[in-house]
């Protein structure tokens, strides 16, 4: 069972690694696309990763309201409750 | 004077060659007449629009299959804008010049440019018999020019997902897709900035891009200023098609996410060294040009 911890830190990593934001720059209330440049193609990468990531099936609509790196964190936590 | 011109047999590039400076308009009477004739070269096409769409659309609907009738839209949009080019030409309103317009016909390629005036893709298209756009929503909604784009199948920027799956398939059946990556016209104001869809386009697809540098002198038909503000001059239009990236070698090992972001990062700072370059606003004299290409 992942914490909220364990997310945003595997969040941070794929979104470091994937999209060359500066680690320091990943932070609970950074925006996706304002902040980090996240385009919609972007968060559909996104999405895959955190697929294997929870071994879930993620929907779209689940991430609808996201705007944040904190609201991500927050999506797939509620998500991994049983 | 145009016997020398290595493109001046094209139809498509055989516009007047500009001066070294366009001439001013003078006297009110001049002006009048430069207005007049631009409201008669939007009327002419919005009309143009509408009866693509009440005469045209519909018989290619009953006549052919989807992708025939893609193509033949294309085309007849093609030479109605090569005519319509034309026509502004002939007014006097604008002069064109092209670099490099055998590559630019190439097939298979994501043509992007920098976008300094409403009628670039207007010339774009009248350069190339078949391609596809990537067009602003709107316009798809626009009575005027609605019934053109969707029977010619141009591709809609809302949604990313459904423009990679049908782009891709696009470019890989070898039609080029021309995309104005900035998104909306370039301001003079901000520094320049592409969006990413292109690039994401032409790593998917293996496809090279294509780069053309759009030159607009004086500046005119910008963003937000209404169609009567134009300079009280001939518009100089110069496009030059540079030589093509292939996006695979950006893409090696690297996510296509991040592969993305460096070809972006790459033709950004292209952009900004070609279009820095301000001692040649308007290239000439035009022979040298030509030559260069």
């Amino acid at each position: 069972m992942q914490t909220r911890q364990d997310i945003f830190d595997h969040l941070r990593d794929v979104v470091v690694e994937l999209f060359e934001v500066e680690p320091e720059a990943v932070r609970p209330e950074a925006r996706l696309y304002e902040d980090l440049d996240i385009d919609s193609i972007d968060a559909a990468d996104l999405m895959v990763s955190l697929r294997k990531y929870t071994g879930r099936k993620i929907y779209p609509e689940d991430f609808k309201s996201v705007r944040t790196v904190g609201d991500v964190v927050e999506a797939v936590h509620s998500l991994l409750q049983p | 004077m145009r016997s020398d011109h290595p493109l001046a047999r094209d139809p498509a590039t055989a516009a007047d060659t500009p001066e070294r400076s366009p001439p001013r308009i003078h006297g009110p009477f001049a002006r009048g007449w430069q207005l007049f004739a631009t409201a008669l070269s939007f009327g002419v096409f919005g009309l143009g629009g509408l009866c693509f769409a009440v005469f045209v659309a519909p018989l290619l609907k009953l006549t052919c299959g989807p992708a025939r009738r893609r193509r033949l839209a294309q085309r007849i949009i093609h030479h109605s804008l090569r005519v319509f080019v034309a026509l502004m030409c002939r007014l006097g309103l604008i002069s064109y010049r092209i670099v490099g317009l055998e590559a630019l016909r190439l097939p298979g390629q994501v043509i992007i440019a920098n976008h300094p005036s409403l009628i670039d893709v207007v010339f774009l298209i009248s350069f190339l018999p078949e391609a596809d756009c990537v067009v602003k929503h709107e316009l798809l909604r626009n009575p005027f020019t609605r019934g053109a784009l969707r029977t010619a199948g141009y591709l809609s920027n809302r949604s990313s997902e459904a423009l990679l799956k049908h782009g891709v398939a696009r470019l890989r059946a070898g039609h080029s897709i021309i995309v104005f990556p900035e998104g909306t016209r370039s301001s003079d104001s901000q520094p320049l900035h592409f969006q990413r869809g292109y690039a994401n386009l032409a790593l998917y697809a293996e496809a090279p891009v294509r780069p053309v540098e759009i030159r607009c002198t004086p500046t005119a038909l910008t963003k937000g200023a209404p169609w009567y503000r134009i300079p009280p001059q001939r518009i100089d239009f110069f496009f030059r098609v540079r030589p093509a990236i292939a996006s695979t070698t950006f893409r090696g090992n690297l996510a296509r996410a991040t592969a993305a972001r460096r070809l972006t990062r790459h033709l950004e700072s292209c952009y900004q060294r070609w279009l820095a370059d301000g001692t040649r606003t308007t290239p000439s004299p035009p022979g040298n040009d030509a030559a260069r290409r």
